[in-house]
């Protein structure tokens, strides 16, 4: 039997109790700003982790608001005075769905076929639960390299409201001759074919206000200058922005202006959130609605005040794009995959995730969770057009399998 | 009128204004809120009461708006002369205030003398204009019986002025018969304190109020950016078009005064609103202008890329209140205002208005002028700064008596030249 081939069937074999640690830790509620809920699986995780010979350290969220980020280390045996690889693990404690809407929505744990529904059942704790499946199988299995190896899980407390400190943890704990930063977000899987994450999109906030003059637009409508018409004229110069063919698009998501309806405006606010993959296009169109810094199209008609417009960069995720050290450590997968009859696909995707924040000091990969579907959503309706988070039972297995073969394939440096 | 009887009259007026004033402070005292009609109400007794001692007989007739408090129309029949009927003249006032109770409490707003100025709520607007109907009809009653009873008086108070409610309207003209003569509206004429000088109005703005709402389609900004149609995108492409229908040249303006859209940033927004308040003096400019809002209801410019949706614009009318154009029976009140005032050694300047008055309801059926309540300011507001920037309204009470005698002297030659026709 092949080392392949007997790692799968203890994955297998120990499913059970891999899907048993998954329940309870659906069961906890950690919505990011529950911050005792988020703790509480800190705990458990810590306590589940630690058979395996991984130390539990804690850091305080930055927002003191939110819970304490999870970072387990098992530390390798040096050989020879030669200081072992690092191996970084990365998932994240928190989800989306605050207590009250679990309960509305009477969304808890629920096995249907294949299918086990959940909050974070895919996003993300079905991930956390792919890192124990290959640190177990690697213990049992392939005791040498298990030992060997520097093997750090860093869980982040409040991914889902993306602070930056994490990031920041990441890269200190790891180091930067880190073999490699594993990102276990969900991952799609359809006949055979695995998705991974290779690039995500960068995102940049504004927020847009225009300050106009206020008057009575009865008696004195011209010693008014309107804010809104300003606001609208800026929002169509960004409407007309949007580069799909390069992958740049805006997006005005609310406005608000004016007061009543008989005084012109003097003040209107927007939001604008902006998406791009590569850092020269990201940078393009940071300039580009800069640029509309200072605008001033509308005056009032006697000529004695002129709307301004100001621009303001209120956040700002830098994209991840396609990068040597991304596909080649996608390589190592896709050459693992092949050699298990396996295919994989680079996937490029909108979303953020904690590898935004650190590939360009570590090489990253993402999407090496299981597969399933409706992530963030707490809802379902009788017509199907709405259902809940799930995960697919029968992803994890050869998940698991594929990164824990490429995984010894990285540190090893060897083909099986 | 002779300058004897002027002065008799000037006497009578001088000799009662402290009583006038005290009538004004209990109407001040009362908070008359549009939207608190037990207060309005209240006002309208103390008012009916007050006129009674002239004669006048009360009816109340509901707001259309259970939110608001009772019309009070007040009539006062004249005698026939040799078979000819009297003339008919209405005098129009309202018994609403802008201001709510808790706002006068936090502002301590309320009756206070100081120096030149009575300050107080509805002191200039409308109170003050109320008391000077009343003092137009004690000096008649006084000092000229004869004319006081040769004419149907008729007084109609709003009882939701400020709600620019249309039912009054109706029951303007409703009440305004064949025979007359003038609808003479007291909003105050604000004139900075000048004794000699007086504003009237004689033509007033039409406005137009406009929901425009916009349904786009809803798409995640981030994996589906192209699925979404922007709601937000398609209403500031409205709303430039609609600033651009502004017209100063045809006294035609339009402002929009509220946008809101959106839910959260990271979804392309399905809905927007605004609201649009257009403003015009004559009634073609006005037509045009809201055909041009109404055509925007065809207007669609903003698509989704992959399946094309294209957004909805809707305009819906949310009230309309017609201009009262300038016209020729106005400019007739005016010019007798003018030679009254020019007897009394005064002036009397025309005015054209932005904001609406129940003129507006009655010019096209009777001949209307307006601005014949006291002199003040600040109309519509309660606060007051310490540097002065902000101060409360009030009215000038040396302006009752000069401008009540204009009034009479205006309003005797009318009623006289009504029967010198007539014979």
């Amino acid at each position: 039997m092949s080392q392949a081939q007997t790692i799968e069937r203890y994955l297998t074999e120990h499913l059970p109790v891999y899907l048993e640690l998954l329940r309870k830790m659906v069961a906890i509620n950690s919505f990011t700003a529950n911050s005792v809920g988020v703790n509480a699986l800190g705990e458990l995780t810590a306590d589940a982790f630690a058979p395996l010979g991984f130390k539990a350290e804690t850091v305080q969220s930055l927002n003191p608001l939110y819970g304490k980020h999870l970072v387990l280390t098992r530390q390798g045996h040096t050989f020879a005075g030669q200081t072992p690889p690092v191996v970084g693990f990365v998932s994240h404690l928190d989800t989306v769905f605050p207590p009250d809407e679990e309960q509305r929505h009477d969304f808890r744990w629920r096995e249907v076929g294949n299918r086990i529904y959940g909050p974070g059942t895919v996003d993300i704790k079905g991930g956390t639960i792919v890192i124990y499946m290959m640190l177990s199988a690697l213990q049992a299995l392939a005791p040498a390299v298990f030992n060997a190896v520097t093997w750090v899980v860093l869980l982040d407390a409040s991914e889902e409201s993306g602070g930056r400190d994490f990031g920041r943890l990441c890269v200190e704990r790891l180091g930067r001759d880190a073999l490699a930063c594993l990102i276990f977000e969900g991952g799609g899987w359809y006949n055979g074919k695995f998705k991974l994450v290779v690039a995500r999109k960068g995102m940049a906030v504004y927020r847009l206000t225009a300050e106009g003059k206020a008057a009575h637009a009865g008696s004195a409508h011209e010693r008014g200058a309107n804010a809104v018409v300003q606001m609208a004229e800026a929002i169509r110069r960004i409407g007309g922005m949007t580069d799909y063919e390069r992958a740049l698009t805006f997006n005005v998501g609310t406005v608000a202006g004016g007061t009543v309806i008989n005084r012109v405006p003097h003040f209107a606010s927007a939001s604008v959130e902006m998406r791009a993959f590569t850092p020269e296009v990201y940078q393009e169109g940071l300039e580009r609605m800069l640029a509309l810094n200072e605008l001033s199209t509308v005056q009032a008609a006697n000529g004695d005040f002129a709307c301004r417009l100001q621009v303001e960069v209120t956040s700002r995720v830098d994209p991840w794009p396609r990068n040597p050290r991304t596909d080649a450590l996608y390589r190592v997968w896709e050459e693992t995959a092949v050699s298990l009859g396996y295919t994989t696909h680079p996937e490029e995707r909108g979303g953020l995730s904690d590898g935004n924040y650190f590939w360009h000091e570590l090489p990253t990969l993402d999407g090496l969770g299981p597969s399933g579907g409706n992530a963030h959503c707490s809802q379902r309706s009788p017509d199907g057009s709405k259902d809940q988070e799930f995960v697919r039972v029968s992803s994890f297995v050869p998940k698991a399998l594929l990164n824990t073969m490429a995984v010894l394939r990285l540190v090893t440096g060897e083909a099986d | 009128m002779e300058n004897q009887h002027t002065e008799v009259i000037r006497d009578f007026l001088e000799q009662n204004l402290a009583f006038y004033l005290d009538l004004l402070e209990q109407m001040v005292a009362i908070n008359s809120f549009t939207a608190h009609p037990m207060g309005v109400n209240h006002l309208s007794d103390i008012t009916a009461a007050a006129f009674g001692g002239l004669g006048f007989t009360p009816e109340w007739v509901q707001a259309s708006s259970f939110l608001y408090g009772k019309h009070l129309v007040l009539t006062r029949n004249g005698r026939s002369h040799n078979g000819t009927p009297p003339p008919q003249i209405a005098l129009i006032s309202h018994l609403d205030t802008v201001y709510t109770a808790a706002e006068e409490r936090e502002n301590d707003f309320r009756w206070r003398r100081e120096g030149e100025r009575i300050y107080g709520p509805g002191t200039y607007d409308i109170k003050g204009g109320t008391v000077m109907i009343y003092m137009l009809l004690a000096a008649l009653q006084a000092r000229a019986p004869d004319v006081y009873d040769s004419v149907d008086w008729l007084i109609l108070l709003n009882a939701a002025e400020e709600a620019l409610v249309p039912d009054f309207g109706a029951l303007c003209r409703a009440r305004l018969n064949a025979r007359a003569q003038a609808a003479l509206v007291f909003e105050g004429g604000e004139n900075g304190g000048n004794p000699h000088s007086y504003k009237m109005v004689v033509a007033r703005k039409g406005m137009a109020r406009y929901r425009i709402e916009v349904a786009g389609k809803a798409a995640h900004a981030g994996t589906s950016h192209a699925l979404g149609s922007n709601a937000i995108v398609q209403m500031s492409d409205v709303i430039r078009r609609v600033a651009d229908f502004t017209d100063y040249s045809r006294d035609l303006t339009f402002n929009v005064g509220t946008v809101a859209g959106g839910t959260v940033i990271n979804r392309v927004p399905h809905q927007a609103s605004a609201s649009v308040e257009m403003r015009a003096f004559d009634s073609d400019a006005f037509a045009h202008g809201k055909q041009q809002m109404l055509d925007l209801g065809a207007f669609s410019s903003v698509r989704s890329v992959e399946d094309g949706y294209a957004c909805r614009v809707q305009v819906e009318v949310l009230g309309e209140w017609q201009p009262w154009a300038p016209n020729a029976a106005s400019e007739r009140l005016l010019a007798r205002w003018k030679a009254a005032a020019h007897a009394l050694g005064l002036d009397v300047m025309a005015q054209a208005r932005g904001g609406l008055s129940d003129g507006n309801w009655t010019w096209d059926q009777v001949p209307t002028l307006d601005g014949l309540g006291p002199d003040g300011g600040n109309a519509h507001c309660s606060e007051r700064s310490a540097d002065g920037s902000k101060d409360q309204e009030y009215v000038l009470p040396a302006s009752f008596v000069p401008k009540t005698l204009l009034n009479v002297t205006a309003v005797t030659t009318l009623i006289n030249d009504y029967y010198a026709n007539i014979t």
